[in-house]
């Protein structure tokens, strides 16, 4: 296994799979992310039908971290043949801190989300005076797109 | 393209003549009164509000009960969504007919509680039939199932497993017991049972131990008798249900009507709530409101007409106090104060942001989609229905929306070469792509996605400036705002060095094959310049460790726009997804349609689904995520909103349109 995981001509997988890694990831995240956010924005519709748009606008924020995988994935998907060496896992380690951040990411950003749409439930406030809070969770998953594009840029 | 200047109206009028005076304003359609919203709700638990509040809410649910029982009974009835016209003096005269509109709400009343009640008792009928239809095998009248003076009978359910075992235990120990299994049913077996008084207690104990239940019905009529009584009174029941049914679909005629009562009373509820929150003496009262610069000629002329007996002043909005906002743009950024409002409406003394809202929402739009077919359908389908909605609301500035960003898509479009996903090589009139393909080229694709963060984040900073300028503060709108905006200008030329350094050598922007060095000079002395300028201006209005913490936070800062501008790599991932998909779905049906009759019908299929699909994301997608690039990345940078919207008095009506 260690031979596998070490031999030189297996650089195009194992770089692969850290960028199928990356996308998998980020879209599983956003995936259960707007999950719960459309729970709770079913919920809330029940009560206020008529803020429909506004209730879209704070469900769909999760949505985000998969199309940062998405990104990253086809800045770098090009690149995984010409990998040689230990270049494949300089490619999965660059792509980990997109994979893990955005996930999580997509997931605690859903439940502030809820949090602002039980709170458009019971009261006046806007979408847009409620979307600042799960947009400050997604400011890691920004930092982490940065780091994995400067250093899957540096790979190969 | 601004918001409009109000000028204040202090009116002092005769406690008599309120509601002629606030009849009057209504008229003009240009006064919107004040009064804050504690003071709304609180104006609530005033007798008068509650009173006409309930009568409003009686004939609302007589509109919704007639249109619920038309739409019940006839799929095709739709409830008329385009307002009511009607003139100022039809509208005030609706009142003259309160009492036969009153009469027409309670006949509805009347009719909704008989259905209540017809309802309740067919539920109840039927119930009871399948409890009686269960017996079926009972071929007595119930009441003729009784003990004698030796015998002791049970008729009623026991599980099938339960009859097994009293059989059983009746064959043992009860030989002057019969059991008679009569028919099954979903609760159980049927069953007759009659001992002699010397096996009763046995016998009830074993029946009560297998959960027997007894037959509840001592009607003196068989079961099958009372199951046919019982249809004949849901025959009965049905009948009345249509009759009523008629009866209300007879109202249908007056639902218009009741539409302009409802809002009439609406007005009228209105006029209430202020007058309880007027300032009065014995015999007079004052009213404070605002009027759009302008219109105090047409509001004079109306208060003169009605009455002479009052006193009024114009003068300037106060700076101090909530003034309300009434945005004055041109019908197409109009619309777009739509997604504004979604954020917060702008406060009074703010710049209004809708005329960048709409240049940058269009193109953001635009980038996203861009397809020529995309946007020729979402162009023609905005606008057309746009067009069939009369009345100026939320859904009617939405299909604009989306309308003007079809046209937009149409540019993009030509500027990538797609027409359904397909490029210059499947359609040969289509124009060589100015834009690389985003497919093949996606750093350089990135980067421009992101220089339109930086041009989006420069105009922020524009806004900001120019808000400071409205308020007075004109120098710091050059700190806080217009210097800013040159650094984005200064680092939009870093960018094809930049893109550069970030990916590989052969990402190339705008053509440059080689970068000539003044760029890079020239954008990095503009970005350094203005940080030294801004580091040491942050901190003018602060003193001590205050200006050097302002200084600091200034370079920190730094981290806070390459945080925003990396959001913008969100438009880029929109437009490569679906343009991915429009090129796989196109592709896939061209080969379809290759293969026979068959093949030709499955790839049009693929064509339209797959597209319309496509369409239907991309288009949420490009509205959702555009509105949040304009509320956190730009309006983060100037905005505060929190403003009201000027509302005239009488304005806000359900229904009807009133021409004045």
């Amino acid at each position: 296994m260690l031979t596998f995981l070490l031999a030189a001509n297996n650089a195009p997988v194992i770089g692969g799979l850290g960028i199928a890694l990356c996308v998998l990831m980020c879209g599983v995240g956003s995936a259960f992310g707007l999950r719960m956010t459309g729970v709770a924005a079913s919920a809330v519709l029940v009560e206020k039908p008529k803020k429909s748009g506004s209730v879209m606008m704070l469900s769909v924020l999760p949505a985000t971290q998969g199309l940062y995988g998405l990104v990253l994935g086809l800045i770098n998907y090009t690149k995984v043949g010409a990998l040689t060496g230990t270049q494949g896992w300089q490619m999965f380690v660059a792509c980990l801190p997109l994979a893990i951040v955005g996930m999580l990411s997509a997931i605690l950003q859903a439940s502030t989300s809820v949090g602002g749409l039980k709170a458009m439930a019971k009261s006046e406030l806007s979408a847009g005076q409620l979307m600042l809070y799960p947009v400050m969770v997604e400011t890691y998953a920004i930092l982490a797109l940065v780091i994995s594009i400067m250093m899957t840029g540096n790979v190969a | 393209m601004a918001i409009a200047k109000l000028k204040k109206l202090r009116l002092i009028g005769i406690n008599y003549e309120r509601q002629l005076l606030l009849n009057a304003l209504a008229e003009t359609n240009a006064v919107h009164v004040k009064c804050d919203e504690d003071a709304l709700v609180a104006a609530q638990e005033n007798e008068k509000v509650a009173d006409i509040s309930e009568k409003a809410d009686r004939v609302e649910a007589a509109i919704e009960f007639i249109e619920s029982t038309a739409k019940k009974n006839d799929k095709d009835f739709s409830p008329q969504k385009e307002p009511l016209n009607v003139t100022f003096d039809g509208f005030m005269a609706v009142l003259d007919d309160a009492k036969a509109l009153q009469k027409t709400v309670e006949e509805a009343e009347k009719l909704k509680a008989a259905f209540n009640d017809v309802a309740q008792k067919s539920l109840k009928i039927k119930t009871l039939k399948t409890q009686v239809a269960g017996y079926s095998g009972v071929d007595v009248p119930f009441n003729r199932v009784k003990n004698t003076k030796n015998t002791v009978a049970f008729l009623g359910l026991i599980s099938s497993g339960g009859i097994n075992r009293l059989q059983g235990f009746v064959a043992e120990n009860c030989p002057l017991t019969v059991i008679e299994r009569l028919n099954e049913q979903d609760g159980g077996v049927v069953t007759f049972v009659v001992c002699h008084n010397s096996e009763r207690e046995a016998v009830a104990s074993k029946l009560a131990e297998l959960n027997f239940v007894r037959c509840p019905f001592d009607y003196d009529v068989t079961p099958e008798k009372k199951v046919k009584e019982l249809e004949g009174q849901e025959k009965e029941l049905a009948e009345k249900e249509k009759q009523l049914t008629a009866d209300t679909l007879a109202l249908l005629g007056k639902d218009d009507d009741l539409k302009l009562y409802y809002d009439r009373l609406k007005f009228e509820k209105q006029k209430q709530e202020y007058a309880v929150n007027f300032e009065e003496t014995a015999a007079t009262f004052t009213l404070e409101a605002y009027v759009p610069e302008g219109e105090e000629q047409a509001v004079t002329e109306k208060i003169n007409e009605k009455t002479q007996a009052t006193y009024f002043s114009f003068e300037d909005a106060g700076t101090g106090e909530e003034v309300p906002t009434l945005m004055k743009n041109n019908k197409v950024v109009r619309q777009f104060e739509f997604v504004t409002n979604m954020y917060s409406p702008p406060a009074y003394k703010e710049y209004d942001p809708n005329t960048f809202v709409s240049i940058f929402f269009s193109i953001f739009f635009g980038f996203i989609m861009a397809d020529i077919g995309y946007g020729i359908l979402l162009a023609l389908g905005g606008l057309f229905l746009a067009s069939r909605k009369k009345r100026d609301t939320g859904m009617r500035r939405l299909m604009y929306i989306i309308g003007i960003g079809g046209l937009f898509t149409i540019l993009f479009g030509i500027m990538f070469g797609s027409f359904f996903g397909l490029g210059n090589e499947y359609i040969k009139w289509l124009p060589d792509p100015i834009f690389p393909d985003p497919v093949s080229n996606c750093s350089e694709v990135l980067m421009y996605s992101l220089m339109f963060g930086v041009v989006h984040l420069a105009f922020a900073y524009i806004a900001k400036g120019l808000t400071c300028v409205k308020q007075g503060s004109v120098w710091d709108g050059i700190w806080d705002g217009f210097l800013w905006a040159v650094f984005f200008v200064g680092l939009g030329l870093l960018f094809p060095a930049g893109a550069r350094l970030f990916f590989d050598e052969s990402t190339t922007l705008f053509g440059l094959e080689e970068i000539p060095p003044m760029l890079n000079y020239v954008g990095g002395g503009i970005c350094i310049g203005v940080l030294v300028i801004e580091i040491f201006a942050a901190g003018r209005h602060s003193r001590f460790f205050g200006k050097f913490a302002k200084a600091f936070s200034t370079v920190y800062g730094l981290i806070n726009f390459f945080s925003d501008l990396l959001s913008y790599a969100r438009l880029y991932g929109l437009m490569l997804s679906g343009a991915m998909i429009a090129e796989i779905v196109s592709t896939m049906s061209l080969d379809l349609m290759a293969n026979g009759a068959g093949g030709f019908v499955g790839g049009i299929l693929v064509l339209i689904v797959g597209h319309a699909f496509n369409i239907a994301m991309g288009t949420l997608g490009a509205y959702v995520h555009n509105a949040r690039l304009q509320f956190i990345e730009f309006f983060g940078k100037f905005y505060e909103g929190n403003g009201e919207l000027f509302t005239p008095i009488g304005s806000k009506l359900s229904y009807t349109e009133v021409s004045r």
